[in-house]
């Protein structure tokens, strides 16, 4: 009996002299969002947005509105790794990665040495999540983190909500990843900026941060930037079509009619015909009649017609606008198009991949419009209309 | 030897008696020499039981002297019925006109109008009698006592069985006499295939011990072991039918009980009836029910007096809160200090909040807080009925506000620990409760060092004891470790009633079938009319 | 040796299952997808074929001896002497890789979820849990392992809250540079499958002889589905990245979202799988003990549970010295070493073993 009693005192003495990974949660510091900008002298700062818990049981309820409930702190170094350490230097609490779901990016970080040496960071430190979503911001990403919205908790969460609409285009780290490691070696990502608060009785500071438009990055560094018709057709491409609009005016008639898309697919078929490489695109869209400034009754069929083919002209259009942008002006397949030449052809593949942009911008691009009109809404004839005006 | 009480095959030697010398000693300057048989001379024998019976003053000597006969009416006050023996045994006695001489005491034994008599003829039996309530009849010129069967004392009645009460079912509970009883069950179990073994344990205490089984259904190995273990005990007395249990169990250190218990009667029986061995025990209404499964440790009454889908789904529930009662203290624990990237981001931000005022680490906290838990619940037992209530619910509210206020302990940790508890009164036996309630300090302990590893450590290791664990040689966690079919249909869930058809055969392959094949109800069966 | 303890065919495939895939799981698909590219999906399928033949030779000797293991039989086959060298050949085999795996196992965690942590005390508590089971005897293994395994197998199902982010584009190109990648990636999961040799350990205490080839073969079968399962979600989800990653199937849990709430739930999925490992360490710890007990006709064999595992203890920290050694191990190493041991060495036997049957029922 003794020997069992010393063998299990030995065995659990390991184990209760120290819980080697127990953290309590006041020793942490949660950080909701991170910012990665450059300095002038090229060094980078890493500024996080770290939350305060306040106790509910000291009884303080209000919160002074100019605080937030965060705090921005950061650190200098000569790449991300240093910066952070140094940062956790000036923080009394163990930083806390894993809840920190928004990464914003510096546009000048993007645009000189590039965002790739800072995604490898991301990916390889175990704390930051595949699926937290990373943003360019069109200046400083730092003053994005001080801001303090009127409705929300936290700066971040404002832009995490906008995540989860599928109105702006997003991009987690792991599209990022994979994106840049792909046959095109680039990623599309959004564009974020202050929007301007509106209300004179808030400070500057006291507004959102929004999603304003789509930067190009290729081989990690920003390239170009979509304006948002090119934008439009960029997220077509990618089959999110919801909330935006697509306006037309006919022959004839004053006044313009607008659609809004509800489901939109897209399907890209690679071809090559001897030397030449083409590639089909086929785009089906479903949507509603959301507004009509014209006189015109929409419960014609022949109106029906007619819109069909003006709107699914209007959104050819559009697509190719978008598509130039990257075949002639940026150079780069932000469409991953080579993925499918890759998987349809990979021989042929095999041969250009070494030079891809340039094939890219060859390739011909034959679109095909589908815009079924579902319904013209809930009226037919134009509203607060007499009906001697509305024309047949 | 192995570790965790696994024996395989039921099997234990028999101890010998080593230490009872000195005891017996003592007894013989109680008693005089054990075997002394009685004497024809009435003064002698009267004498003989004086001197057993000398500080007693409880114990009446009654001498009758008739012209015809002189006899001694030995009793004791509150163990007798006293109006049948004035009136049956000594208005027969003072009136008896004839006596013949040969054969003395059959003869007034046919004139004495008692249903239950014996003859006994050693001096210690005749102390035995005296003192189980029997009177005991000497008389001038036999050899032979007798001892009449006109045992009545203060009991309880018949009432419902506080511990285990259910919404359906009968309100009978069993007492602390083992004749009424023995009586309930026999109004249940109609059937003479219903045999009893009578065993007396305790040197002092003298409790009679019955063995209950249903011929035919039962294998006898396990009646043998059950004997042979209850006749092992060699106590000075027994006094609750848990000291049986804690002498013929299995595996004293398991934490988990490998008997169950029961005040009912009806669950008794059908348990006799699905195979098992019952002992019952005078003094107690808690009769014991061997071998036993972990699952049938989770099964209760009204389980199955209610429709199956009732039935099921608080059996499921049941071992859905047993996991919570078990590991949820220890995963807040775990949660919250190792792993706080799981907790969604504005849960976690709440939880930092509430906790940033706290003074203590979380598992202190816990501590704190299942520690009063536990107190609470024990001083709830103990306190007076009118007090009881106010105290806990008030209490309860008022000391944990007061708590939070104060920062010793944070609101999630108030709320972690009310599931606890709550969810720890699922469990109908109250023994497995207690089971829990020991092995939760443990877990949250695993899971302060290792954090969720620790506490699915803590999980494998219940599992290991569990697997190991037999109740009279069946293995503890059947039918889910032996994965046998059929028996499924009342473990985890509950099936309907008229599927059941096979009783559970762990104990022997005979007589599976309980009931016939083509019981559903259905509106077309059964009868002309449709 | 085989006592009376009996187990049934369902608790042996419970038992086998999670044998094999327990640590595959974490390596498998990574070293898959560098040698098979996009074909990575398919690998699980042709290796299994090595599974069956294992299982098959497996089977075919337990016939000829049905109540022996390998151990005893390896000594009626080949005499005493060479008989208990091949003995003890499969008892360092087996002790070495247990250590490789209670390694692996501690690894995984420290790296992911539990950073600070030593080594020492995961593994050390690993090896005592599974002690104390062995010591318990193959009963309360198989009994242990029915209730692990199945929570075990239930996480494979939370998988599939994530159908909807899968590219199933990345399935094509298809045999892109023809077959051979495709049989390097499944050669690596045949040093998984050949592990099925363990089933000849515990057939001697199956309850029912018949059932024994169903069994086996059922737990291929088992194990086949659950990795191709892994395998195809992890290409679909992650396409070529996967190579890059040490552990692409718990990067696959850590972007699991559940009503776009509940996030970040990997702690509880490598919860589930210490018990997968659990049940892996005990099957190997005992394999290992019976091993030594045989062949040194030793009473008992649960006096020495406690030694082997601190003897596997310090075998896991002398294997290898870091992660990226071990790869390349399973990479180069690996398949031949568990093939020809476990698959190659019985193939011997059971040549040997019918050969001799046959000239005694000549005589």
């Amino acid at each position: 009996m003794k020997r069992k009693k010393l063998l299990s005192l030995c065995i659990s003495l390991p184990l209760l002299s120290g819980c080697w990974d127990q953290v309590e949660l006041q020793e942490l510091a949660i950080i909701t969002a991170t910012a990665i900008d450059q300095l002038e002298d090229g060094r980078t700062r890493v500024s996080t947005q770290i939350f305060i818990p306040r106790s509910i049981s000291s009884g303080e309820t209000g919160e002074d509105p100019n605080l937030g409930s965060t705090f921005v702190r950061d650190g200098v170094g000569e790449n991300m790794a240093q910066a952070i350490s140094q940062l956790q230097m000036h923080i009394p609490r163990k930083l806390f990665w894993e809840q920190c779901k928004v990464y914003i990016f510096g546009n000048q970080l993007a645009k000189s040495i590039g965002i790739r040496d800072a995604i490898d960071f991301l990916a390889r430190h175990p704390s930051p999540r595949g699926n937290s979503y990373l943003f360019i911001s069109e200046g400083e990403a730092k003053e994005l983190l001080i801001l303090v919205p009127p409705l929300e908790r936290y700066s971040a969460d404002a832009l995490k909500k906008f995540t989860n609409t599928e109105y702006e285009l997003t991009t987690t780290l792991r599209d990022v990843d994979m994106g840049l490691m792909g046959e095109g070696k680039s990623v599309v990502m959004p564009l974020v900026k202050r929007l301007k608060t509106q209300e004179k009785t808030r400070n500057e500071h006291q507004t959102i941060p929004i999603i304003s438009g789509t930067a190009v990055i290729k081989e990690g560094k920003l390239i170009g930037t979509l304006n948002p018709p090119e934008s439009y057709g960029y997220m077509w491409l990618n089959g999110s079509v919801s909330n935006s609009v697509v306006s037309i005016t006919l022959e004839g008639f004053e006044g313009e009619i607008s659609y809004q898309p509800t489901l939109g697919s897209v399907k890209l078929s690679p071809l090559i015909k001897g030397d030449k490489w083409i590639m089909r695109l086929r785009f089906q869209l479903e949507g509603d009649i959301v507004q009509n400034e014209t006189k015109l009754n929409l419960l014609d069929v022949e109106v029906m017609h007619q819109m069909k083919t003006a709107f699914e002209k209007e959104i050819k259009k559009q697509l190719e606008l978008t598509l130039n942008k990257f075949q002639k002006d940026l150079k780069c397949d932000g469409l991953r198009f080579g993925r499918k030449f890759h998987q349809k052809y990979p021989k042929e593949w095999k041969k250009v991949a070494a030079n891809w942009d340039d094939k890219f911008s060859e390739i011909e691009v034959e679109i095909s419009v589908d815009a079924e009109i579902r319904k013209p809404g809930y009226i037919g004839p134009p509203a607060a209309m007499p009906r001697d005006e509305v024309v047949k | 030897m192995s570790v965790l009480g696994v024996k395989g095959i039921i099997r234990i030697r028999k101890l010998p008696r080593k230490s009872r010398k000195k005891n017996s000693g003592n007894q013989a300057k109680v008693h005089s020499s054990q075997d002394t048989p009685l004497s024809g001379e009435i003064e002698q024998n009267i004498a003989l039981f004086s001197s057993a019976f000398r500080e007693s003053p409880d114990i009446i000597i009654r001498k009758i002297h008739t012209d015809k006969l002189l006899a001694a009416v030995i009793y004791v006050e509150g163990l007798c019925d006293t109006k049948k023996l004035d009136e049956f045994v000594l208005g027969a006695l003072i009136s008896l006109q004839e006596i013949e001489e040969t054969d003395l005491l059959t003869f007034i034994e046919n004139h004495l109008a008692i249903s239950k008599t014996e003859h006994l003829s050693k001096l210690s039996d005749g102390v035995n009698a005296i003192l189980l309530g029997k009177p005991l009849l000497l008389i001038n010129g036999c050899q032979e006592a007798l001892a009449l069967g006109l045992t009545q004392f203060e009991k309880r009645p018949i009432e419902e069985p506080k511990a285990e009460t259910s919404i359906r079912g009968p309100r009978e509970g069993f007492t602390e006499t083992l004749s009424t009883n023995v009586s309930l069950i026999r109004r249940i179990i109609r059937d003479p295939a219903l045999k009893i073994k009578k065993l007396q344990i305790g040197k002092y205490t003298k409790t009679d011990v019955l063995i209950c089984y249903v011929e035919g259904l039962v294998d006898h190995t396990l009646i043998e072991e059950i004997e042979n273990r209850l006749k092992r005990i060699d106590i000075d007395g027994v006094y609750e039918s848990g000291y049986l249990e804690q002498f013929i169990e299995d595996n004293p250190y398991s934490p988990f009980p490998q008997v169950l218990y029961t005040e009912r009667p009806d669950v008794l029986s059908a348990n006799l009836l699905e195979g098992r061995a019952a002992i019952l025990m005078d003094g107690t209404p808690f009769a014991l029910i061997a071998p036993v499964s972990f699952f049938s440790l989770f099964q209760s009454q009204e389980d199955y007096y209610e429709r199956f889908w009732i039935g099921t789904f608080i059996r499921l529930l049941r071992f859905l809160f047993l996991v919570i009662s078990l590991f949820l203290p220890s995963t807040y624990v775990a949660i919250t200090t190792f792993h706080q990237e799981m907790v969604p981001t504005s849960l976690l931000l709440n939880i930092a909040s509430a906790r940033e005022g706290v003074a203590f680490p979380a598992i202190v906290e816990v501590f704190i807080m299942e520690l009063s838990f536990e107190a609470l619940r024990e001083a709830g037992i103990r306190l007076p009925r009118q007090v009881g209530s106010a105290v806990s619910i008030v209490g309860a509210l008022v000391i944990g506000e007061a708590a939070v206020q104060a920062g010793i302990v944070s609101a999630p940790m108030i709320i972690v620990v009310s599931i606890t508890g709550i969810a720890s009164f699922m469990v109908p036996r109250y023994s497995v409760g207690l089971a829990i309630r020991i092995l939760r300090f443990p877990i949250i302990l695993l899971g302060g060092i290792l954090g969720l590893i620790g506490v699915m450590l803590g999980f494998i290791l219940i599992i290991i004891h569990l697997c190991g664990l037999r109740s009279f040689g069946i293995p503890y966690l059947s039918p889910i470790s032996t994965l046998q079919k059929n028996l499924y249909r009342d473990s985890l869930i509950r099936a309907p009633l008229w599927k059941m058809n096979e009783r559970p055969h762990f104990t022997g392959n005979f007589n599976k079938t309980r009931q016939s094949e083509d019981l559903k109800p259905d509106p077309n069966k059964g009868g002309e009319e449709g | 040796m085989t006592g009376k303890e009996k187990i049934s065919a369902v608790q042996i495939e419970f038992m086998m299952v999670p044998t094999i895939i327990g640590t595959g799981l974490l390596s498998i698909p990574a070293i898959a997808a560098k040698l098979a590219l996009h074909d990575m999906w398919l690998t699980p399928l042709f290796g299994a074929i090595t599974g069956y033949i294992t299982v098959f030779i497996v089977w075919k000797i337990y016939k000829l001896y049905p109540t022996l293991t390998p151990y005893q039989y390896s000594e009626e086959i080949l005499g005493k002497w060479i008989g208990k060298i091949v003995g003890l050949v499969f008892v360092f085999f087996y002790i070495q890789n247990c250590g490789l795996i209670v390694r692996q196992y501690s690894d995984f965690i420290t790296s992911n979820v539990m950073h600070e942590t030593p080594l020492v005390a995961f593994s050390t508590t690993l090896l005592f849990i599974s002690g104390l089971a062995v010591r318990g005897g193959i009963e309360v293994v198989a009994r242990s392992s029915v209730i692990c395994s199945g929570i075990y197998i239930a996480w494979a199902l939370v998988v599939l809250f994530i159908i909807n982010k899968i590219d199933l584009g990345q399935l094509l190109p298809f045999l892109e540079n023809g077959p051979l990648p495709l049989i390097k990636g499944s050669m690596i999961h045949s040093s998984w499958y050949s592990e099925f040799f363990l089933l000849a350990f515990l057939l001697p205490y199956l309850n029912n002889q018949k059932a024994a080839l169903k069994a086996g073969m059922k737990s291929v079968f088992y194990v086949m589905v659950l990795l191709f399962y892994v395998s195809f979600f992890v290409l679909t989800l992650f396409g070529l990245t996967s190579m890059n990653q040490l552990y692409p199937v718990y990067t696959m849990i850590r972007s699991l979202s559940l009503f776009g709430f509940f996030e970040n739930f990997e702690v509880l999925v490598t919860a589930a799988w210490v018990l997968g490992n659990y049940v892996k360490t005990s099957v190997f710890l005992y394999v290992s003990c019976i091993g030594i007990a045989q062949i040194f006709r030793l009473s008992d064999y649960r006096l020495i549970v406690f030694p082997v595992c601190l003897l596997i203890l310090l075998f896991s920290y002398w294997n290898v010295p870091n992660i990226v050694f071990l790869i390349h191990y399973m990479f180069t190493i690996q398949p031949f070493y568990f093939m020809i041991v476990q698959t190659f060495l019985p193939f011997v036997l059971l040549m040997v073993g019918m050969y001799r049957k046959k000239r005694r029922g000549n005589q």
